[in-house]
């Protein structure tokens, strides 16, 4: 088969570079963008509310139904929750995420809120569910 | 001329093009994105936002007219010394809001009240578009 001159001066070339590179980009971006789980230490009923996007940098807190309070995904009582905050003094600006069981009572929550405050921690968001428009 | 500059120079061995097989390093990088991508999470947290005030804060003085108390309920809302569901705090709310210049909402919470009753109280002050809020708590 003949090739034109046109042909002739076409080289083959390899799209293994720019797919590494296209892969690696996408990777990153991936990796900077995706949240991670937060701990979890319980699963609770939300409340409903009217929501904002709550930051992912949080400190959680997560209150079960029987008033059992997780300190980023472990079982915690006050005075470890107390502990904690005093060892991140440095952390006070970071939020709070509080996500309690819609059906607790408040004063549990109050006690909560108590100690953070007590610690200078003072962002605070209730981790609820979008509440549909009606 | 040429020649004399050049006589006692080595003659430079021509380059050869050195490749670098890309192709393991996209596929390594395609398993890990496959792999981000499946295991990543996407689900965005969502909340109510409160600012506490600081146990060293002072006091802040407001007059009794920019005053909304809010006592939250098992099955609604007293306000006004009215028992209210929530479409009708909404709208006592929007009321005070256009009467009252920088309103300030107190609620009043009980112990045995439910946690989901503040974070609707806090979701409809929201709504109604009031920003200072004060969260009170009776222990009795």
């Amino acid at each position: 088969m003949v090739q034109s001159p046109f042909l002739k001066k076409l080289r083959s070339f390899s799209l293994g570079a720019s797919a590494a590179d296209m892969a690696m980009l996408l990777l990153v971006f991936f990796m900077a963008t995706t949240s991670t789980e937060p701990p979890k230490g319980v699963t609770v009923e939300l409340p409903t509310a009217v929501t904002q996007g709550a930051e992912q940098d949080s400190i959680y807190i997560s209150i079960s139904k029987e008033g059992a309070i997780y300190f980023d995904g472990k079982d915690s009582s006050i005075d470890d929750i107390k502990d904690q905050l005093a060892i991140r003094q440095n952390e006070k600006d970071r939020i709070v995420s509080i996500t309690a069981d819609k059906d607790l009572p408040y004063s549990v929550v109050a006690n909560v809120i108590n100690i953070l405050r007590q610690y200078d921690f003072l962002n605070v968001v209730f981790i609820s569910q979008p509440r549909e428009e009606q | 001329m040429y020649w004399f500059s050049h006589k006692n120079k080595p003659q430079q061995k021509q380059s050869r093009l050195i490749e670098f097989d890309t192709t393991p390093i996209a596929d390594l990088s395609f398993n890990l994105l496959i792999f981000f991508i499946v295991t990543a999470s996407f689900i965005i947290r969502q909340g109510v936002f409160l600012s506490l005030p600081s146990l060293s804060a002072g006091t802040v003085k407001v007059e009794p007219s920019q005053v909304i108390e809010i006592y939250p309920q098992d099955n609604g809302f007293i306000a006004d010394g009215k028992a209210l569901d929530r479409k009708a705090l909404l709208q006592y709310l929007a009321v005070r809001k256009s009467q009252t210049k920088e309103a300030v909402s107190i609620i009043y919470m009980k112990p045995n009240i439910k946690y989901e009753r503040l974070v609707d109280t806090l979701s409809a002050i929201r709504e109604s578009g009031l920003s200072r809020i004060s969260l009170k708590y009776n222990e009795r």
